[in-house]
Formats: C-alpha cells, structure tokens, sequence
C-alpha cells in the first residue's frame, strides 16, 4: 500500500528533458516525448515515435515532382537511474524505420540511430501546504548531456539534387551536447510543467554540422486516482522548436533549420510499476528550410515499468 | 552544491569547445563555377517527352516530342547591390529537354553570394543581326541552332514546342515556334523577355572557387497555355511568326520559378 502511494503521489511529475531524433523534423526535431513516470531507483521502457513530413515543396508550398514525404518510425530502449536524491543519469537507445516515398517510389533506411546519455541534478524541491492544506509541489532540474554519432550518417545522401534537405539520415554524425531545465510546480493533482533544451551539434567528418536548437515546452496536467490504484493524467500543452541553419563545409545551408510550433495532448496511466502513455502533436504554425520542408503530426505511444 | 558546480564546470567546457567553423571569405577577383539549371516540368509531374501526358488550362491533353529554347544574357546581383553581367560571347545557351547536357548551362563568375538572377528568354536584337561569324555555337543556324532560325528578318526561334494532341485538328499534331526580335529595319513582332527571379527565398548561392554551385530553376510548360490569354491546342494547333506568337510569350516567361539552390 505504501508503495502504491508512493507511485500515486509522484508519479508524472517530470518530463523528460528532449531526447530525439535530430535529423527528423528539420533539425527542430526535439520531438517531445511525453511526461516521465517518477522513479525511487531505476526505469526501463520502451518508446515508439512516429513522425511525417514533406520535403521538397516547391515555391509557395506547391508538390513538384521532387516533393516527397518521409516518414520516420523510431523505436526507443531508454532506462533512468538515480544515483543520488538529487542525481540521475538517463539514456536512450532509438532504432529507427525510415522512408521516403518520391513519385511513387519508396526508399527504406533502417538502423541504429544515435544513442543519448544524459545526466540530471535537481537544483529545487520543495513541498509545502497552502490554501486550506492542499499541497504545493515544485521541482527545478537542470540536465546535461550527449548525443553519441552511433547512427549512420551517409554523406552521398546529402549531395544529390532531389534530396537537397539533408535529413533522411539516421544519426548526424557528429557528437553533439545537450543542455536543459525543467520547472515543475503541481498544487495537489493539478500541475503545470516548464522546460527548455539547448542543443549544440558539431560538425562531422564529413563536415556538415546541423543548426543549434532549442525548444520550449509548457503544458498542464490534471491526475486522476482511482481508487488509489490506478492514476489516468491527461496532459495538453505547446511546443516552440527553433533551429538555425546547417552548415555544410562552412557553407550555411538554406534548405535548414526553421521553427515550428505545435500542440500536443497526451495521456498518461500508471498501474503498480507499469506506466504507458501517449500522445500527439499537431503543427499549429511553422516555417521549415524557407517553406521547403513541412511537418506533420507526430505520434507517440510508450510503456515503463519503474522501481 | 559541489555536484552542481562539477557539472556546471564540465558543461563550460564541453560547450567552449566547439565553435563553429567560420563563414567563408569571398575573393571577387576569383571566378568560380556556377550553373544554372533548367529543369523543365509540366505541372507536378517531370515533363517526359513522348512518353508523358499532360493536361493544359483549357483541358486538352497533350504530350510533347521537342522542347528547346535560348537563353541568354546572365546578368547576377550580389546580396550586396553590385551586379556582374557575363561576358555576353560565354552567354548564349540552348536547352534542350532531349539532351541532358543542355539542361545545366555553366559559367564562370566571382565569388560571392547572389540573391537575383536575369536572363534573355531568347537571342538579343543586337546578336539576332550579327554577322554570322559572330554567330557561332548554339547560334550557328547551319548546325545546333538549324531548327531554331528562321531568316535574317525574322531571326532566331527563341522557343521551340512540338507534341501531340488529340485536341488538334492538324493531323493530332502542335508546334508552336516563338520568336521575334523586333526587326531590324522595319519595326517587327518583338518577343524578347527579360525573366528576373529573386534567389533569396529559396537559397542563395554562394559561390566559391574548388566547388560548383548550382541553381535550380524549374520551368512549367503548362504557364505557356495560360496566363496573359489562354492558348488552346484546338483553336490554335500551329504558331509561328505571327502576332498571336506574343500572347504565347506573355504566358511562357512565367513558367521559371527559382525550387532551390545546391551549393
């Protein structure tokens, strides 16, 4: 019973800081992925992302014949651990299908993509009773990390005429850093989450380097108990992805970087150890690689299993 | 704390470490390879010859058998105002859909980034009444350019269209054939046009020696039926130096549109 408490009171206080696909989504592809189940030690779990998009348009949004969408699938083994009250180390592990699909012709590229390790430290947490004692929960973490060139990254890829946007790859090539906060502050079962992430790319071997990015989040949750076993957390809220351009031997790319602002709403539901949730984003406004590029509405589904 | 300021320390240094790789200089008194690539189409779709089919504004199908024409006269701005104009002996190209080798006219220009482009759909006035020793290459009407001259007066076909339509009365068969200078002596049909296309919005070359630019530019044939007047396959199967051919050219200098640019 203690335990199951435990789950019920902290359970979905913490959004994971962006770990994503880079390439995905123009270089502003820090997708969100959902609302982090709390843990007392270690979490595994593992997470499908899936993600559209349309490359190559033509002037004024018009498909030419080099217009093609691309569909990402991403399949991601992640884990947490904390190492201290205050200390966690995070990674993932994604394994990605993608396609591109031009006039009818489809091109498939499956494989490892790159692999991400984080590492968090919480600067604030602090509980108190306000308003007729209900109960006021914030927490400030601040987090690091590294994006590791495990993906494949194939540069004839980027050369070629018809694919001038350089992002059917699956890694950047390069060893890429991460910096992020996340403010979150929950009076009793109603919370509201903060956070922003920083990420600066280098340049591969090939000497392409993606554009810096970063991304601003903000949503609501409202947490339902059920019979103090079951807890069901609709959330909703927005997204603000920026990317600069790439650069490509020095040379800035103008088919990169952009912005992109979504909506999302998802649901989390937690059972004794086992956490699943979802969620779904929809552009609301956005302007990838001068309009060459276009998202589409991203899916996500997990499952975790915490202890 | 002292695990805050360790990772506060290691993140400084993992993020001074890496700069980014510096803008390129450009050096104007360097030329460098820049192509200009003509990528005709018929709507969303590549124009096949033969093979495609194709619908115009006034809902005829048709298909197309030779699609040449001239360009000329390049004149690039840089972003910052000044404008080069190629040396108008290397400025005379002929596209032709059927030959591959045509489709990428090259020349050479100073480094720098450009974000406008001007060319001649066609062969200028001036050159049109040359001496035909100064009208050699593409121009030369006894060789590449046989099937886009017609004579001294009337000079160079600027655009060439030949298909196939089951809208035409002329045995299934259009071919619509462009030009006009202006005449020499007496004023004539002029169907010169300057097309101008701004290279900003969708990428900027940056041109620089030991690597070759190109800009993409597409060119819709569908534009040539509609536009100024609508031009019908049925009514009007065959043109060729005659005031209507002017209607055609109105239509057809709106068919570029800048897609992209690789650098």
């Amino acid at each position: 019973m203690k335990k199951n408490l435990f789950l019920i009171t902290f359970i979905f206080a913490f959004p994971i800081f962006s770990i994503a696909c880079d390439i995905c989504g123009c270089g502003v592809g820090n997708n969100y992925i959902g609302i982090l189940p709390e843990f007392r030690k270690q979490i595994f779990g593992l997470r499908y992302k899936y993600n559209s998009m349309l490359t190559h348009l033509g002037v004024d949004g018009t498909r030419t014949y080099l217009t093609a969408r691309e569909n990402y699938n991403t399949v991601e083994a992640w884990g947490g651990w904390n190492i201290t009250k205050k200390f966690r180390i995070m990674a993932a592990v994604p394994y990605s299908f993608n396609e591109r699909n031009n006039q009818g012709v489809t091109n498939t590229k499956n494989g490892l993509g790159d692999i991400s390790v984080w590492a968090y430290y919480q600067l604030l947490n602090k509980r108190n009773t306000v308003l007729n004692k209900k109960l006021l929960v914030q927490s400030l973490w601040i987090g690091g990390g590294i994006k590791l060139p495990t993906g494949k990254y194939n540069p004839s890829d980027k050369s070629s005429g018809s694919t001038a946007v350089n992002l059917f790859q699956l890694g950047t090539g390069s060893i890429d850093l991460n910096i992020g906060a996340m403010y979150d502050i929950r009076l009793q079962d109603m919370g509201i989450n903060l956070s922003a992430n920083y990420k600066m790319n280098n340049m591969n071997r090939f000497n392409y380097s993606y554009g810096n990015k970063y991304n601003l989040n903000a949503q609501a949750y409202y947490k339902f108990n059920i019979k103090n076993k079951i807890v069901i957390a609709p959330n909703a809220g927005v997204q603000f992805e920026r990317s600069a351009t790439d650069r490509d031997k020095g040379f800035t790319v103008d088919v990169s970087g952009g912005r992109l602002l979504t909506a999302l709403a998802g649901v989390e539901i937690a059972y004794n150890k086992i956490a699943i949730g979802c969620n779904f984003q929809t552009p609301l406004s956005q302007n990838l690689a001068k309009g060459i590029v276009r998202s589409n509405n991203r899916l996500m589904l997990h499952i975790a299993l915490a202890f | 704390m002292k695990q805050l300021l360790s990772i506060i320390t290691i993140c400084t240094i993992l993020f001074s470490s890496c700069k980014k790789d510096d803008a390129p200089e450009y050096n104007s008194n360097v030329k460098a390879e820049l192509s200009v690539e003509f990528d005709n189409i018929a709507g969303s779709s590549d124009l096949q010859l033969n093979t495609g089919s194709y619908v115009n504004a006034a809902g005829e199908t048709f298909s197309v058998s030779k699609l040449k024409y001239y360009v000329s006269n390049f004149v690039f701005t840089r972003t910052d105002g000044t404008v080069y104009t190629v040396p108008q002996n290397e400025s005379y190209f002929l596209i032709d859909e059927s030959d591959d080798a045509t489709h990428e006219p090259s020349m050479y220009i100073p480094e720098g980034e450009y974000n406008k482009v001007s060319f001649i759909l066609g062969v200028d006035s001036l050159r049109s009444t040359k001496d035909i020793s100064e009208r050699t290459g593409v121009l030369d009407p006894a060789n590449t350019g046989s099937d886009m001259y017609w004579d001294q007066s009337k000079g160079y076909i600027f655009f060439n269209i030949e298909g196939n339509s089951t809208a035409s009365p002329s045995a299934g068969l259009f071919n619509y054939h462009i030009g006009g200078f202006g005449g020499s002596t007496i004023a004539a049909i002029n169907n010169i046009k300057i097309i101008t296309l701004d290279l900003a919005a969708r990428g900027i070359p940056q041109v620089k020696s030991g690597k070759k630019t190109n800009i993409h530019l597409m060119a819709d044939i569908l534009k040539m039926f509609t536009g100024t007047a609508n031009v019908s396959i049925a009514s009007t199967p065959s043109v060729m130096f005659e005031t209507f051919s002017s209607n055609i050219a109105n239509n057809y200098c709106a068919m570029f549109r800048h897609d992209h640019t690789e650098n």
